[in-house]
């Protein structure tokens, strides 16, 4: 034990008062936790609280719902009763301030190392990022690294990026999974430096099923069975901590601001790893395709009809199907948790998903204009039209935004995604028809303004109803 | 089992439910009502001059339109409510009233067809508000399938409330459906001035939403007494696990 560690002061105790002697609040005071997940009550009424500057390891056998601790006491997890703390703050009210390792680290696979913690110091509104992010790299031994993408990472490396991004703000309260998962010899060897360079005098509690772990971190150990702790340890003398004092609580970043720098980080993702525009791009062809075959008796009859038609039941199909990974994607790779931890306001994560999947819908409803006038020889390239596509696209993605963040812990998401946002998105697909219809003069006497104001209400009802109603749907 | 449940807490156990006398009362006032609607549906009001006989499938086809109607309305509340206040109950409530308010549309649809066939001679036409009822239709049937394939129920309860606040923006849309297009449904005659009906139809009508929504209350508590029944069953089931895993 270093002679820093030993001073290190202990957890607290159940039924402990706080960081007694001190007069501090603890950094960490959770109180009667208990959550139920999947019908099962997973914690069972947990109680600890750890003075500034402490370390705790949870250890327990699989399924003894440390992970569930860790993600309640980060606010991924309502509880049912009990509350979490930092710093003496109002329950949940102080996520600005704490550092999450989930389960699988939160880095994208197709941003650098370095883009991965910029993005986080971006996320976080930190200052002088770039000497933080050199530093991060540094002491996680990833420096040689940085400029590689992760999806090409070990997974030891996957690890030591996410402790970096986690705690890239200096965090004064840190939670972490497990956070010796995948690390090789030297990676367990160096945790301790890690944790001691990337968050000082931070208030660390983790789990592990190692409790050599816990010995190298200096982390007093309390064990963990079937969603209740054993009785915790008696609580050492506290020791007066270097880093008592309250640290101030990091401000929220603005809505705008945070949607900016999602739909940056979406749109780069997508730029290099090319998996949603290009697929929905080639579907909405493959459908103008199977439409016109499927109508070709009256094409030459019709032709301006079955544009029409064509055009709109292939993006409103596209834009659905570029819902499906949506969120998705996020949710699968842990990402998401990350975000939501964050402080930025959850809407912000819906309004960047939207914007991104307006824009990539939009970018396949012009393509289709093109490609259905050539199909078919009708002049669909109008202003009308163009206009027409962009607040559809704007619309359709509203709806599917929303319902892709409700069906992503849902079973057969992709199955049912569809059965969801297709019949919110009937309004839209019924203007953008009346809309090229009256375009290509097939209604003679078409008064384009009622399609348009069904157009903007059907978007503008969605896009509020996402904007109030995520929040609920992001957090389980 | 019984074993079981002898270790748990009295206080653990379901309150028993008995079937008093608000139970009876209700289902007396379905009889009476229900028999009632009937006996004036085919009895009591006239036949129509031009549709003759088949016209009487009003009496159930405009009901349960209805109470389908307030059947949503109530998904709605019991969403916003679970939402605001975290009580299970808003959300037993919300799901019930969609199943009910999901076989009422049915049951519209299904009379709307009939009388269509007769009337129209075809079974089904794109009209307005036909195709928006359909549209609803699909929507709350895609309510119940969320709720089916979310299997955490507390993720469940707050996906469903979202989606059961969204999903009723479909309901205005199919109520105005008639004034906002060109449209060959029937216009409502019973809110719209001028389009007044014999006193027995109006009198019949009004006694069959009566029925009707006599039949959707009894519905709604038998669903959500079910549901209660359900949920105190797996709660049972998981102090006896608890327990058992203690005894090892």
């Amino acid at each position: 034990m270093t002679p820093g560690a030993a001073q290190r002061p202990a957890a607290d105790s159940q039924d402990t008062p706080p960081a007694p002697g001190t007069g501090t609040p603890p950094a960490i005071d959770i109180t009667g936790l208990r959550v139920r997940l999947g019908g099962r009550e997973v914690l069972r009424g947990v109680s600890l609280a750890l003075a500034p500057g402490a370390r705790v390891a949870v250890v327990g056998p699989n399924g003894a719902g440390k992970t569930t601790l860790l993600r309640a006491a980060a606010g991924l997890v309502r509880p049912r009763a009990g509350a979490v703390r930092f710093h003496g703050g109002a329950a949940g009210a102080a996520a600005a301030s704490f550092g999450f390792l989930g389960h699988r680290p939160h880095v994208y696979p197709y941003l650098t190392a370095r883009e991965n913690l910029a993005f986080a110091a971006r996320l976080y509104g930190l200052a002088d990022a770039q000497q933080r992010i050199d530093a991060s790299l540094h002491t996680v031994g990833l420096a040689a690294d940085a400029e590689r993408l992760p999806r090409e990472y070990s997974r030891g490396m996957l690890q030591r990026l996410g402790l970096a991004a986690a705690l890239l703000p200096e965090p004064a309260v840190v939670l972490l999974d497990e956070p010796d998962a995948s690390l090789d010899r030297a990676g367990l060897r160096g945790l301790p430096a890690m944790l001691d360079a990337l968050a000082p005098g931070a208030a660390v509690l983790f789990s592990t099923h190692d409790e050599h772990v816990a010995r190298s971190l200096n982390a007093r150990v309390v064990h963990m069975r079937r969603g209740r702790l054993d009785a915790p340890p008696a609580a050492a003398p506290a020791v007066e901590p270097a880093a008592a004092a309250n640290p101030p609580a990091r401000p929220r970043r603005g809505f705008a601001a945070a949607a900016a720098v999602l739909i940056a980080k979406d749109l780069r993702v997508e730029w290099r790893a090319r998996e949603q525009a290009p697929t929905m791009l080639v579907f909405a062809l493959l459908a103008a395709l199977v439409f016109d075959m499927a109508f070709i008796a009256v094409l030459h009859t019709e032709a301006a009809a079955v544009a029409a038609g064509v055009l709109w039941a292939s993006l409103v199909l596209a834009a659905t199907l570029g819902g499906v990974r949506l969120f998705a994607s996020e949710h699968d790779r842990g990402t998401l948790d990350g975000l939501l931890v964050a402080p930025i306001d959850p809407s912000s994560i819906y309004a960047a998903k939207l914007a991104v999947l307006t824009l990539e819908t939009a970018f396949v409803g012009l393509v289709q204009l093109g490609f259905v006038s050539l199909l078919l020889n009708v002049p669909l390239l109008q202003g009308v039209t163009v206009g027409a596509v962009l607040l559809a696209s704007a619309g359709m993605s509203a709806v599917v935004a929303l319902q892709s963040a409700l069906v992503v812990n849902a079973r057969a998401r992709e199955v049912l995604l569809p059965l969801l946002a297709l019949p919110l998105s009937f309004p839209i697909l019924l203007a953008g028809v009346g809309l090229t219809l009256g375009a290509l003069q097939v209604t003679p006497d078409a008064a384009q303004g009622p399609w348009f104001g069904l157009l903007a209400a059907a978007g503008g009802v969605s896009l509020s109803l996402g904007v109030v109603l995520y929040p609920f749907a992001a957090r389980t | 089992m019984r074993e079981a449940l002898a270790h748990i807490p009295h206080r653990e156990l379901p309150s028993g439910r008995r079937f008093g006398l608000g139970s009876a009362a209700m289902y007396a006032l379905l009889l009476l009502s229900m028999g009632l609607a009937i006996f004036m549906t085919f009895v009591y009001a006239p036949a129509e001059r031009v549709q003759a006989e088949v016209y009487r499938l009003l009496f159930v086809h405009v009901p349960s339109a209805w109470l389908a109607f307030l059947a949503f309305g109530v998904v709605a509340l019991g969403s916003v409510m679970y939402l605001a206040r975290g009580r299970q109950r808003w959300d037993r409530l919300a799901h019930a009233s969609a199943e009910i308010g999901v076989m009422f549309t049915t049951l519209t649809l299904v009379t709307g067809a009939i009388w269509g066939r007769n009337v129209w001679g075809v079974w089904w036409q794109w009209d307005p508000r036909l195709t928006t009822t359909l549209i609803m239709w699909f929507m709350y049937t895609g309510y119940l399938s969320l709720r089916a394939y979310v299997d955490d129920p507390s993720i469940r309860r707050r996906a469903a409330s979202v989606l059961g606040i969204a999903a009723v923006v479909t309901v205005p849309i199919v109520w105005f459906s008639v004034e906002w297009w060109r449209s060959l449904h029937p216009r409502p005659s019973i809110t719209s001035p001028g389009g007044g009906m014999p006193g027995e139809m109006l009198v019949t009508l009004l006694l069959s939403v009566g029925a009707f929504t006599v039949f959707y209350l009894v519905l709604l508590r038998q669903r959500m007494t079910l549901e209660l029944a359900a949920s105190e069953v797996s709660r049972l089931r998981e102090i006896m696990q608890d327990q058992r895993e203690d005894d090892r």
